[in-house]
């Protein structure tokens, strides 16, 4: 039973990351009408962010105090985002704004050749293979009933869930989350309301980077790694969960994410570590089949 | 009565379809003008080019002495034209009060905004009622208030209204159009697309015929209802 | 003549040439698979397939190489109909998705089949691809894609892609032709896999998978979908252009993201749309989910 709860806990920290990259897909999508290939490559970038600035900070890791460690934290996120949210703004303009409306695939494939480019760039300032990040959170594991859970994760799993807080209060309650919707569903009327569309598509994208920074940064800490191609696999099931959660409810992006993680987390505990990939695809399979007139009704956010 | 909106040569395409052509129109202030045609003459077109929707290949558009044809919609907006869609276009998926809100996105002091909307909520009772409900969830004639309602909220000096008419009961009918004038009383001009020649002859000052994307004719809309030519084309002999 | 021509270049460029050749034929195959508007990101998966059974028919049975041919073209031919068959009823993106769906399961199947190699792929395969079979079979499938745009059966495909209901309306049975078509496509792209696998010489399930899909289908609509000079152009094109940019291994996948990204969005509607030397032009139309022109396009403030 022990071990039940223990995957269930380890597939809610993953999950959690799932969730924020898929809403960051989700937003972009359902706003802009735009598949963002280059979005898991944003999450790569924010976890090499992270190994630059805690191996370029040069701190002494192991003899942070609490208060050291979250505000070194802290610190390397906000780089993190930072950087990732300038990064969405370029590929909004140049990448994004040219090609929006457009038939799905151009857009798709501008953003393709973007991650390939990010990719690649990445192999060619950081090599092919991954780098180690330090760990900057004081290791502590916490003992709840058997149920083991380290620092590291309790942070990954808060920083998510804020990530989540936050963009669903932008959303519903915000004058720009309510014209984000508005434009979501139908961009002319937003315009002729006075939302200027170019503004909210700039917001939309850097939003969606900034939340797929902070994934990366919190990621590569778990995993005190970062590699060029991380984002990959990562940004592939993030995406299946946008699909089978379809565009209605934010809250529906969160929840599939959840739940992939954690049902990854019992497959490779209790059935076999090389189906752990298989259950994404296997849920998009199995949504579509039983609805296959589209997961997306009315777009709402 | 000054000269509010003046559009001259207007051309409008859509790639190798043209939809306006040669389009000459104004909207005095304080007036009610009608753009009366069939289905695909143009009207639609012709609107969307005013709010800036549609980028027209020709001609001008010029509100209150400032040209306004090569501006996005957002800023159209914000000089003081407001839009009622074809087929209420209400956001669904928003709140009563949010859609009314995003009428008047472009004004950003909230107390201003309160205070358009209690005014508001005055005219269309109906709508204080259905406050937190979903827009998707109202009746036709409902969603037609809230739309006009909506644009109201940016206090125009124009009010662009796109087929109101279409797809409404009679006596709903007969209540918008009654409303439109009362929108007049209170010195909001406007230029409104109409299948429904009747109603709308009823209700407007001048009239223009659009067929075919180029206005066959035009006079005040006495003149318009008294015209035998309109009688059996647009009034059903 | 074809041994003149490899023995004058040398033998980088004779590798380049073959594979371009072989990413043509499977890209012609998805040019003939979505020529009655569907999507395929499954094509690289059905090649595999087909590759993995003319592997093992040589490898293992000794199969004569054209006999693996038609078996990869048969397998392609199969597969394709049950794929249209199960995307019938759904919307173009969705249909999308569930190809997408179903490479990447065939990449798990794939791997945890030991027969056929499993995780390390089948290896051992004979050496039976040449530059002249792949470039016969080009001309071929050329010929056949020529042909077809020509037929009723092509005008039929285009004609459900532009207005399905238009064309049921002229009788045409779109069902049908949607099935034939994609199936068609499928048993090429079944060839051109066979025709790698003995190339290669090994085959690797990860060789199936979405990216080498979305590979194939960037070369289609970079090169421009509209006529069968597209994908040819597009997949020759982007095969060649790595080669040229050999400064270094990562430099080059840089610029090639780049310009990818900046052809796709300067040229939405691919390089190629006209007939070459003809004076017929490829109709260009912006189809896809049309949202409104504020979603098209970006109007500057």
């Amino acid at each position: 039973m022990e071990q039940f709860f223990q995957q269930l806990v380890n597939g809610l920290m993953l999950g959690s990351t799932y969730a924020v990259v898929a809403l960051g897909f989700g937003l972009v999508f359902s706003v802009m009408r735009v598949v963002n290939l280059a979005h898991p490559e944003i999450f790569m970038v924010g976890a090499y962010v992270a190994f630059m600035v805690i191996t370029g900070l040069n701190v002494n890791t192991q003899g942070l105090a609490v208060i050291g460690g979250v505000g070194l934290f802290l610190l390397v996120l906000l780089a993190g985002m930072a950087v990732t949210g300038m990064l969405g703004l370029l590929v909004e303009r140049l990448v994004v704004r040219p090609t929006r409306g457009t038939y799905l695939l151009i857009p798709f494939i501008a953003t393709a050749g973007v991650s390939i480019f990010l990719q690649n760039g990445a192999q060619r300032i950081f090599g092919p293979d991954p780098v180690r990040i330090p760990s900057i959170i004081p290791a502590h594991t916490f003992n709840l009933g058997g149920v083991r859970v380290t620092s590291m994760q309790v942070t990954t799993l808060l920083t998510a869930l804020a990530i989540m807080i936050a963009l669903r209060y932008y959303v519903r309650h915000t004058r720009w989350g309510r014209a984000t919707r508005a434009v979501a569903e139908k961009p002319d009327v937003a315009a002729a309301c006075g939302v200027n569309i170019n503004l909210v598509s700039q917001l939309t994208v850097s939003i969606a980077s900034l939340m797929a920074g902070a994934a990366g940064v919190t990621l590569g800490l778990l995993y005190t790694s970062a590699a060029p191609f991380m984002g990959l696999l990562f940004g592939l099931k993030s995406f299946v969960c946008m699909l089978v959660a379809g565009n209605r409810h934010i809250e529906a992006i969160m929840a599939v994410g959840l739940i992939l993680g954690i049902v990854e987390a019992l497959v490779t505990g209790y059935v076999s570590s090389n189906l752990r990939d298989a259950v994404a695809f296997g849920l998009l399979l199995v949504v579509l089949f039983f609805r296959p007139h589209g997961l997306f009704g009315s777009y709402e956010i | 009565m000054s000269v509010l909106l003046q559009v001259s040569g207007l051309e409008v395409t859509y790639g190798p379809v043209r939809a306006v052509h040669r389009l000459d129109l104004e909207v005095h202030t304080g007036e009610i003008r009608a753009i009366l045609g069939a289905n695909g003459a143009g009207k639609s077109s012709t609107i969307k080019a005013i709010m800036g929707l549609v980028k027209p290949r020709g001609g001008k558009v010029v509100f209150e002495g400032q040209e306004t044809h090569r501006l996005p919609p957002h800023k159209v907006n914000r000089l003081g034209i407001a839009w009622v869609p074809e087929g209420r276009q209400i956001f669904s998926t928003l709140t009563v009060y949010e859609n009314l809100l995003m009428g008047a996105f472009g004004e950003r002091h909230g107390q201003e905004v309160q205070e358009r909307l209690e005014e508001l909520m005055q005219l269309f009772p109906i709508l204080k009622q259905r406050r937190e409900q979903l827009g998707g969830s109202l009746s036709g004639g409902e969603q037609q208030m809230l739309a006009v309602g909506r644009a109201l909220m940016s206090r125009p000096r124009l009010l662009l209204m796109d087929e109101p008419s279409l797809g409404l009961a009679p006596k709903v009918v007969q209540f918008l159009f009654d409303l439109v004038r009362q929108i007049r009383d209170r010195g909001i001009s406007i230029l409104m697309a109409e299948q429904n020649a009747r109603q709308a002859l009823r209700v407007s000052d001048y009239a223009y015929l659009l067929e075919v994307g180029q206005i066959r004719g035009g006079g005040s809309a006495r003149e318009m209802e008294a015209s035998e030519e309109v009688r059996r084309v647009y009034l059903g002999g | 003549m074809s041994r003149v021509i490899l023995e004058s270049l040398p033998a980088f460029w004779v590798v380049t040439l073959i594979t371009a050749g072989m990413n043509a034929i499977i890209t012609m195959g998805l040019y003939f698979s979505n020529s009655a508007g569907a999507l395929s990101a499954a094509h690289a998966a059905i090649a595999g397939m087909g590759a993995y059974l003319g592997a093992v028919l040589t490898t293992n049975f000794d199969c004569p190489f054209p006999l693996a041919l038609l078996a990869g073209a048969a397998v392609g031919f199969l597969t394709g109909m049950l794929l249209a068959l199960l995307t019938l009823r759904m919307n173009e993106l969705v249909a999308g998705l569930t190809t997408l769906a179903f490479g990447e399961t065939m990449v798990i199947i794939a791997f945890n089949i030991d027969y056929i190699g499993g995780a390390n792929g089948f290896i051992g395969i004979p050496l039976e691809t040449t530059f002249g079979i792949v470039y016969l079979v080009l001309a071929i499938v050329v010929f056949a894609a020529w042909r077809f745009d020509r037929s009723r059966l092509g005008y039929a495909a285009r004609a459900g892609r532009d207005n399905a209901a238009a064309a049921a309306a002229m009788g045409i049975n779109i069902t049908w032709v949607k099935i034939l078509v994609f199936a068609l496509g499928s048993a090429i792209a079944g060839v051109g896999g066979v025709l790698r696998a003995h190339y290669v010489l090994v085959q690797n399930p990860d060789d199936m998978g979405f990216f080498f899909s979305v590979n194939y289908l960037i070369f289609w609509v970079f090169g421009g979908s509209y006529t069968f000079w597209g994908p040819l152009f597009g997949a020759m094109f982007l095969t060649i252009l790595p080669e040229l940019l050999r400064f270094s291994v990562y430099d080059r996948f840089i610029i090639y993201g780049l310009i990818l990204t900046a052809i796709v969005i300067l040229r939405p509607q691919g390089v190629i749309t006209r007939v070459p030397l003809g004076r017929r032009p490829a109709f260009f139309r912006l189809f896809g989910p049309s949202v409104g022109a504020l979603h098209g396009g970006g109007r500057e403030d």
